[in-house]
């Protein structure tokens, strides 16, 4: 089935991903093309858990909305369906929400790289996504020790990197990471 | 493969596509992801011809608008940036032509695929023209003697194939190919 997929003579759709194998790895559609990626490794769980607790902490004590871990479809547009690590959408947006799948573009969007879908969080989709509507998309960059969190209003070209003190949302209201706290060996938080 | 110099990791713009040398490689863009092709070979060129001449006397003799073929460059977006090898577009839409690019969707497109090119780079294309208002796209595959038409009024799963007789544009008037006229070897003249 897979490889029938990855030759396919027409852009995909989401009812594709239907007959993909649960085998653990990703399965998603970028311009109607198969892109596959292995399971998260240690590191990649630690730095999504710790993103996760402080944007569902920040989430719960406002009015913003909800917050999603993934695995869980979202459909951005009909040939492009991704599999994000971690979105955030408005309460006005809760009806976009069914059990099956997020469709169109959440808030906020959160992907840590791995080493084999490095290269698509940092060019199509980070492109994908401000042109979409995502209003902002953060890359934690694991190989350069760095986040870069791209604004849709702003644009594709203005783009911030973070290296040192406080991540801040500028979407979700009390969203913060403290940079170091973030890529710390487990045990040495500070804080 | 030329090094996208400084920011391969991150979507890149048609000003990047500036930089690049004029080596005769075609330089394109999808999702900010730069897409290298080489100079095409005799065959391409004859098949290209064969359909220009036709296309242009369509679109002339209907006034349905305007051929254009490569190299020329199609806009969707900073990061969407496209070298049709042949595209038609609407007399209405002449405000699109800004001299030396085609900004948003041409009504119709036509690619020949080359030995080298790569099928999912076709459907990528296929999925951006589709989300885009491009209303016909053909795929021309000389090695398979056969073409891939995607209609986006039609809205069907797959393209149609066509592998023999007549094929009738949907969107240019008086405009049609018969295959095997189009893929006869290049010296028939002479034969």
């Amino acid at each position: 089935v897979v490889a029938e997929l990855l030759d396919s003579i027409r852009p995909l759709v989401y009812d594709d991903l239907a007959n993909t194998p649960d085998d653990g790895r990703r399965y998603e559609i970028l311009q109607g093309e198969l892109i596959i990626s292995g399971p998260p490794d240690d590191t990649h769980q630690l730095i999504l858990g710790r993103v996760f607790a402080r944007l569902d902490a920040a989430v719960a004590k406002s009015e913003f909305g909800s917050v999603r871990l993934g695995p869980r479809d979202v459909r951005i547009t009909k040939h492009n369906i991704v599999v994000p690590d971690l979105i955030a959408y408005r309460t006005t947006q809760r009806a976009q929400a069914t059990e099956r799948i997020f469709e169109g573009a959440p808030t906020f969007i959160c992907e840590i790289t791995s080493e084999d879908s490095r290269r698509y969080d940092l060019v199509r989709k980070a492109s994908l996504y401000v042109n979409s509507g995502v209003d902002e998309y953060w890359i934690v960059d694991r190989e350069k020790q760095r986040v870069l969190i791209y604004q849709a209003s702003r644009g594709v070209t203005d783009r911030q990197i973070v290296t040192e003190g406080s991540i801040i949302s500028n979407n979700i209201p009390g969203f913060s990471i403290d940079f170091a706290d973030l890529f710390a060996p487990e045990g040495e938080i500070g804080s | 493969m030329v090094a996208a110099p400084t920011r391969a990791y991150e979507p890149l713009t048609y000003k990047d596509l500036e930089t690049l040398p004029d080596d005769g490689n075609r330089y394109e863009l999808l999702e900010g992801d730069l897409i290298v092709s080489p100079a095409p070979g005799l065959r391409h060129q004859v098949i290209s011809g064969r359909l220009f001449k036709a296309l242009d006397a369509a679109t002339e003799s209907s006034r349905f608008g305007m051929t254009v073929y490569a190299p020329f460059s199609v806009r969707f977006s900073a990061s969407n940036v496209v070298e049709p090898d042949l595209m038609a577009f609407r007399v209405d839409q002449y405000h699109q032509y800004k001299g030396t690019y085609f900004e948003g969707a041409p009504a119709f497109v036509i690619e020949i695929l080359s030995p080298g090119s790569s099928r999912t780079d076709h459907v990528r294309k296929a999925t951006l023209y589709m989300e885009n208002g491009v209303e016909e796209y053909w795929i021309v595959e000389p090695q398979a003697k056969r073409i891939l038409v995607h209609l986006t009024v039609a809205d069907e799963p797959m393209p149609r194939i066509i592998t023999e007789g007549r094929l009738e544009s949907a969107t240019v008037p008086g405009f049609s190919v018969e295959l095997a006229a189009l893929f006869a070897p290049e010296l028939k003249i002479f034969e």
